[in-house]
């Protein structure tokens, strides 16, 4: 079977199988890009990816492990939604898989998802940041993003004025 | 299966894997992400009042929810809808239910934003006419106000960065001059213009204008994309409309204009943006020859056009090259008067544009043709290699299906869809207004019949995929 290593930011190496390394959009390129610059077919390639850590790197081979059998979600599936099928991946695994992350490591979730070119994965993340948000008070989504109002003097208030320009009646 | 299951992924290799443990960085932080990423996670919250909170959170989240909702309001002129919009207010009305119940069914936040985004409610300064008095003013819910002051740092103060301005019948008193409305409206942009520059999309509905007017309002919009003038009555002098020269708006991108007078007033409008749009949509145009049409990908042109007037028809193939671009056309004439033969039809389709992917034919045709006519109607051997998607009017008897199969379809080699537009006309020709009622209920009646069967023989797998082999839906 034909291996791909992958090494994260912080030198750790992954060894996985081409196959599965191909459903990232990004790895995919890179593996072509590696095939067409060298003489040897067998040479096994080697990928750094300087932007990711171990930690990350692992989840997001983990997620891709486990959907490796799914349809291949084109990248920009619906324009005008801007999202794809949000139902499709939401499993029982993922969110199990999901459960014990907290926010950041969800966000750099985000980061790696992109950054691969994993669609589904950055789907059910990207939507897992929406349910922090919706149904939470302005405060409480400071509070959990870390987050400080840098609003001066009435410029809240008059952001509450704008908003109500946008209710009908 | 088990040992590739087995080396999918592997455990870090010991070499290198120290670094791992204790690094200490545990996540990252909002402000970390790229913009883009801030705007496609905080997409996913559909509701826009949720979104509308988010902009209170800080400066950044703000901006973002800002972009998204600028976006979505846009993506209202941006997507392709070739059906026929509201021409009076009567359909104008009909529309608003129509649109309301679509997006109940499919997705309600589109409706929000459809009719809501940015909606203002101008409440007339009644003080200004003291004869009114206060127990007509309708109703204290439109009395919203502009917030006074302004922070460019901020944005707009339109969230969305459109504003949508409905002149109702019902909110002016009884008897309210029509043309103070726009005076008031007028005064109104002007005392605001510095928030009028911001906005990237406008949708005014009945209202009266004359050029000093149009062209006041115009002015204070420099960042507009998109413009909708909706049931617009134009005064303009014959000389205004000739040489008239409307402000710059290096961004509108998108516009639709529908008057209710016959002055062809789009006539302002083409001559000053053609060469900018992207998708126009008009019920009076008069052809201009010598405008190029670069960017226009899709066109939309209602009713009222007289066939000998038509932009496409009188002009030859070489007039292709005004529209480089254009994908997307649907004609709708729904006039007694103007109903096409199939002759007309065959060579008027013959000149659009070889460039269309996707074409809608919403026209009433003549009745009976002569059997003559039908023989010698041939095939012109023009075809439309890029056209997927047709739209065109369910033949009404066996005669009009046939002409659709032998001259129409063939010119569509490509097509992969169809759509059959059903009209509730029912074509009655040579009826005398002195012919007794039975009769006519019985020619009535054997119409519908004919049409019955038409309509199930045209979605027949026979009848379309016989000539277009590579279509896949046949739909209403």
């Amino acid at each position: 079977m034909a291996l791909v290593r992958v090494i994260s930011s912080d030198g750790a190496a992954f060894l996985v199988s081409q196959r599965l390394a191909k459903r990232s959009g990004k790895l995919k390129t890179e593996i072509e890009t590696f095939r067409k610059s060298s003489d040897n077919s067998e040479a096994q390639p080697e990928i750094r990816i300087v932007t990711i850590r171990a930690e990350i790197l692992r989840l997001v081979l983990q997620w891709l492990q486990q959907h490796q059998n799914d349809p291949v979600l084109p990248a920009n599936q619906n324009e005008q939604d801007g999202r794809g099928d949000a139902e499709m991946g939401q499993s029982q695994w993922d969110r199990d898989f999901l459960a014990p992350m907290d926010l950041g490591i969800v966000m750099e979730l985000i980061l790696a998802a992109n950054h691969l070119e994993v669609k589904g994965l950055l789907d059910i993340t990207c939507k897992l940041v929406e349910s922090k948000i919706t149904g939470r008070t302005v405060d409480e989504i400071r509070t959990a993003f870390k987050l400080k109002s840098d609003f001066k003097g009435n410029e809240e208030e008059q952001t509450r004025l704008e908003n109500r320009w946008c209710v009908e009646n | 299966m088990n040992e590739s299951k087995k080396m999918a992924y592997g455990e870090p290799t010991p070499s290198t894997s120290s670094s791992t443990s204790g690094s200490g960085a545990a996540g990252c932080d909002w402000t970390s992400l790229p913009p883009e990423l801030q705007e496609l996670i905080l997409d996913y919250v559909e509701q826009k009042q949720k979104l509308l909170n988010l902009r209170l959170v800080n400066s950044n989240w703000k901006r973002v929810a800002d972009t998204i909702l600028e976006r979505r309001t846009l993506s209202l002129w941006n997507s392709w809808d070739p059906s026929e919009p509201n021409d009076t207010e009567e359909k104008a009305e009909c529309i608003y239910i129509r649109r309301l119940v679509y997006s109940e069914i499919k997705q309600e936040h589109r409706w929000n934003l459809a009719i809501t985004s940015g909606a203002i409610r101008l409440r007339p300064i009644w003080t200004l006419w003291e004869h009114l008095s206060e127990d007509i003013v309708p109703s204290p819910k439109w009395d919203h106000y502009l917030p006074s002051t302004h922070n460019p740092k901020l944005g707009t103060p339109f969230p969305t960065n459109s504003l949508r301005v409905r002149f109702n019948n019902n909110i002016w008193p009884h008897n309210f001059p029509l043309k103070l409305r726009v005076q008031l409206f007028q005064a109104f942009v002007l005392e605001h213009s510095s928030s009028f520059f911001y906005l990237s999309s406008l949708l005014i509905t009945n209202i009266q204008l004359n050029f000093s007017e149009l062209t006041t309002i115009l002015g204070q919009l420099g960042n507009l994309k998109a413009l909708t003038l909706e049931e617009i009555q134009l005064d303009l002098e014959p000389r205004e409309l000739e040489q008239g020269i409307l402000p710059p708006l290096s961004k509108l991108t998108h516009l639709r204009v529908t008057s209710t007078t016959s002055n062809n007033a789009s006539h302002l409008f083409v001559n000053a943006y053609c060469g900018q749009l992207i998708s126009f949509e008009t019920n009076s145009w008069i052809p201009m020859f010598n405008k190029p049409y670069q960017h226009l990908e899709r066109l939309k042109l209602i009713a009222d056009f007289k066939p000998e007037n038509q932009f496409f028809r009188s002009s030859g193939p070489e007039e292709e090259s005004y529209f480089p671009v254009l994908n997307s056309l649907s004609v709708i004439i729904h006039e007694e008067k103007q109903r096409f033969d199939w002759e007309e039809l065959n060579r008027s389709i013959d000149v659009f544009p070889k460039t269309l992917t996707n074409l809608q034919l919403n026209i009433w045709m003549k009745g009976k043709n002569g059997e003559e006519e039908i023989e010698s109607l041939a095939s012109t051997g023009v075809t439309f290699p890029y056209l997927t998607e047709l739209g065109i009017s369910l033949p009404a008897t066996f005669q009009h299906a046939e002409c659709l199969r032998r001259v129409i379809l063939p010119k569509f080699p490509e097509l992969k869809c169809i759509y059959f537009i059903e009209t509730d006309c029912v074509l009655l020709e040579g009826v005398e207004l002195e012919e007794d009622e039975d009769s006519v209920e019985a020619r009535v009646k054997a119409a519908l019949e004919e049409m019955d069967k038409v309509k199930e023989m045209v979605y027949g797998p026979e009848f379309v995929p016989r000539v277009c082999p590579k279509l896949e839906t046949i739909d209403v």
